[in-house]
């Protein structure tokens, strides 16, 4: 959003693996690789979109960014501090300027706690206030996020589902933030409920100057609130780039196939439409496949067969500019003369 | 007793229409050779001996004891090749419809108060057609289909008034044990989530071979046989070998194509997807879609499709059923619901959706339209227009009075009070 492109986050080679255990003995076997070597940077001010099917490691990245986990490597740098070092003392003053909101509002919500003391209590650990001034705190935030103040003593299960994650974002703004990681947001949510909460983030990164972690795997909602969009999958960004770009001329062949294969909510698109339908299952995050992580399914590796694919991890680079890839062949994948000679995979 | 199992025959004879592989032929012999209350059921997969008087024939051989040899006969090698390759020739859209559904109305008694849940939802598929449902959660979808096969545990669930003619029955009013038959044999039904519909302690192989044996009567061998076949049907390879593993060993969307199998094992006439593919990745999603596609145009079934995704509906549904407060609000050929929609929660149900055309314009800077309010709360039975508290076009009327369905133009219908033309 802001022209002058300043960092606020910026994450570096990280990996997440969590190690398994197997035997007798107990001794550690393997790691799934949850997420293996995953850089990016995300402005102040603005939104970046991490989509990705289940399982490839958006949610485990938004939290260890927000070192909800301890990364087995690299570094999360906020305002140019790394972060994955800091001791737990001062990690847990950097807190308040780093919030989440979760998936389901259900489960994020103790049932047993009315909402006025879900909102207050960041503000207890964190901030020196009265009851008072705490009580008066939580009614702007109910009054921020288009809720009736005076449901303060009530609990969550009186709520619906959209309303429930209102009072999720509200207990997020609570320390006043600077950056939140929405971890899919609105996943859990009906389709003109939706709507609703989007443009409540919207309007408060308007506000407020937010910036926004937003983690999903709707890539048509992505694409309305994102600026840049990081796409993954098992463990690696495989392309990253300004939200029109990658929506107009997606350079990976596996975001393509994400593009294509969503459903889009017009007949005459739909019947007429080539479909890129991908064959196979996701690997295991425990074995990935060497070389390029997307080889096994990927359509191009198959019809180029080049050993580089199967062989050679593709290095991550900026093909224009703004817009990352990773996949040694990126150049071709928008070339008619490539995708004309009988692609099998599109049916 | 004997004429009792010719009764049987004879009713189920005429619905069950469909050959088999040779394979389950053979099974069939085998069953009568044990004879017993197994016939009846055996009788039906034989397609060649639909007519009465072929059964009483039978009947009579095996009561004398003569069964053997004159079955051979009577499933002679070219009555086999002409009933085989039935299905195809009728899979165009068109014919007696398979299942019509009147007025039906489901109710939960629950200690609150009674929640009408469905409120007189009424449509029709005909064959090899493709209904979809769409509508958010708590608008009945699920209910009404769960309602059809009396899927839902009575009580607290009552099915208070409605008809639902399924293969000239009444399946409201059939009785446990011939509506027993229909689930899983002439209707097949494929759940949400593939994890919690399949059981984790039996192997997907006995899974799909249990409607093969008590619908259709098959062997063990045999319906494993008839097993591969469906697992290779809808995709999964080394059918043979997987068969032994047990649903955790299998990812979500292998699971979901086994539920698929097991829903289609015996040809069912009518397959019932409820959010077959919301549990899943996109990616897979467009194999299922793909996969659903391809089975119905070889297998000419009827389908209803519950999504509440819009994207999908436009790319599958012949009709679309678009629902809301239990009630069916727009009823409408998917290209007209799409680019003319008449009822104001359709409308505002597009407008929600993100624009979709990928090329170029920042849809940044427009706000997504949302729908203010919430889904309406169906304790009690409807007075008025359930979607007037959202509606943006509401007027005194719909408070005071829930519109019925009208027609607006050639097969499609809306419940709302701004079509009554009179």
């Amino acid at each position: 959003m802001s022209a002058a492109a300043e960092t606020l986050v910026r994450v570096d080679d990280l990996k997440m693996h969590f190690p398994i255990y197997a035997g007798l003995l107990r001794r550690q076997v393997g790691a799934v690789k949850a997420v293996d070597g995953v850089s990016f940077d995300i402005y102040r001010g603005e939104t970046l979109g991490l989509v990705g099917e289940s399982g490839c490691g958006k949610s485990t990245t938004g939290r260890a960014v927000l070192r909800l986990y301890d990364p087995t490597d690299g570094s999360v740098e906020f305002e140019g501090g790394d972060i994955a070092a800091l001791s737990e003392g001062d990690m847990r003053r950097m807190r308040p300027r780093m919030q989440m909101i979760f998936q389901d509002p259900q489960a994020s919500l103790n049932p047993r706690m009315t909402v006025g003391s879900i909102i207050s209590e960041p503000l207890i650990e964190h901030r020196d206030m009265t009851v008072q001034e705490r009580r008066e705190r939580v009614k702007e935030l109910l009054n921020a996020v288009g809720l009736n103040p005076d449901y303060i003593n009530r609990y969550p299960h009186e709520f619906s589902g959209g309303q429930r994650q209102r009072i999720g974002i509200a207990r997020a703004l609570a320390l006043d933030p600077d950056f939140i990681v929405c971890d899919e947001p609105i996943a859990a949510l009906d389709v003109s409920i939706q709507a609703q909460v989007v443009n409540l983030l919207e309007d408060l990164q308007q506000e407020r100057g937010l910036t926004y972690l937003f983690i999903s795997h709707d890539l048509s909602m992505v694409r309305h609130i994102a600026d840049r969009v990081a796409v993954m999958y098992l463990g690696k960004i495989m392309e990253l780039a300004p939200r029109d770009a990658l929506f107009a001329t997606p350079r990976h062949p596996y975001t393509q196939a994400l593009l294509s294969a969503v459903p889009v909510a017009d007949p005459d698109i739909e019947a007429n439409r080539q479909r890129i339908i991908l064959t196979g299952d996701v690997p295991s995050p425990s074995k990935p496949p060497e070389g390029c992580v997307f080889c096994t399914r990927c359509p191009l590796a198959k019809k180029l067969n080049d050993e580089k694919c199967f062989t050679t991890a593709p290095q991550w680079r900026e093909i224009e500019p703004g817009q990352f890839v990773a996949c040694h062949f990126a150049e071709m994948t928008n070339d008619p003369a490539v995708l004309a000679e009988g692609t099998p995979d599109t049916v | 007793m004997p004429l009792n199992l010719l009764g049987k025959c004879r009713v189920n004879g005429v619905q069950k229409r469909r050959v088999h592989s040779v394979s389950s032929r053979n099974a069939a012999f085998e069953r009568l050779q044990c004879g017993g209350n197994r016939l009846s059921r055996t009788l039906c997969t034989l397609p060649s001996i639909t007519c009465e008087l072929s059964l009483q024939l039978l009947l009579r051989f095996f009561m004398q004891g003569r069964l053997r040899c004159e079955i051979m006969a009577l499933v002679s090698p070219s009555m086999v090749a002409s009933s085989a390759p039935q299905p195809t020739t009728e899979s165009a859209v068109s014919g007696e419809p398979v299942i019509t559904v009147d007025n039906l109305h489901t109710v939960f008694h629950t200690q609150d108060g009674d929640v009408h849940a469905v409120n007189g939802v009424t449509f029709s598929l005909r064959p090899g057609e493709l209904l979809g449902v769409v509508g958010e959660s708590g608008s009945g979808k699920s209910v009404t289909m769960m309602s059809l096969l009396r899927l839902l545990p009575m009580p607290p669930a009552e099915i208070t008034s409605g008809e639902v003619h399924f293969g000239g029955q009444d399946l409201l009013k059939l009785g446990t044990n011939a509506l027993r038959d229909l689930r899983g044999g002439d209707v097949g039904f494929i759940f949400q989530d593939p994890m919690t519909s399949l059981n984790p302690v039996f192997t997907v192989g006995f899974q799909l071979t249990e409607p093969l044996r008590i619908h259709m009567g098959l062997s063990k061998a045999d319906a494993m046989e008839r097993a591969v076949e469906l697992l290779e049907l809808v995709g999964i390879p080394s059918a043979r070998e997987r068969l032994k593993d047990f649903p955790h060993q299998f990812s979500g969307g292998m699971r979901q194509r086994v539920m698929i199998a097991i829903a289609l094992a015996c040809d069912p006439k009518l397959l019932i997807a409820d959010e077959p593919t919301t549990a899943l990745d996109v990616t897979v999603q467009a194999q299922i879609i793909e996969l659903v596609k391809e089975l119905r145009e070889r297998l000419g079934m009827a389908i209803i499709w519950i999504t509440h995704d819009l994207g999908v509906v436009a790319g599958i549904a012949d009709r679309v059923a678009v629902m809301y407060g239990g009630q069916i609000v727009e009823y409408a050929e998917v290209k007209h619901l799409y680019d003319d929609p008449k009822h104001p929660y359709t409308k505002a149900l597009l407008q929600t959706l993100p624009s979709h055309e990928f090329a170029h314009g920042d849809t940044r800077e427009e706000r997504l339209v949302s729908i203010p309010g919430q889904a309406p709360n169906l304790k009690g039975p409807l007075k008025a227009c359930p979607f007037a508290p959202r509606c943006e076009y509401v007027h005194q009327r719909c408070l005071d009075e829930n519109p019925p369905m009208f027609d607006v133009r050639d097969g499609q219908q809306s419940r709302c009070w701004l079509e009554d033309q009179t």
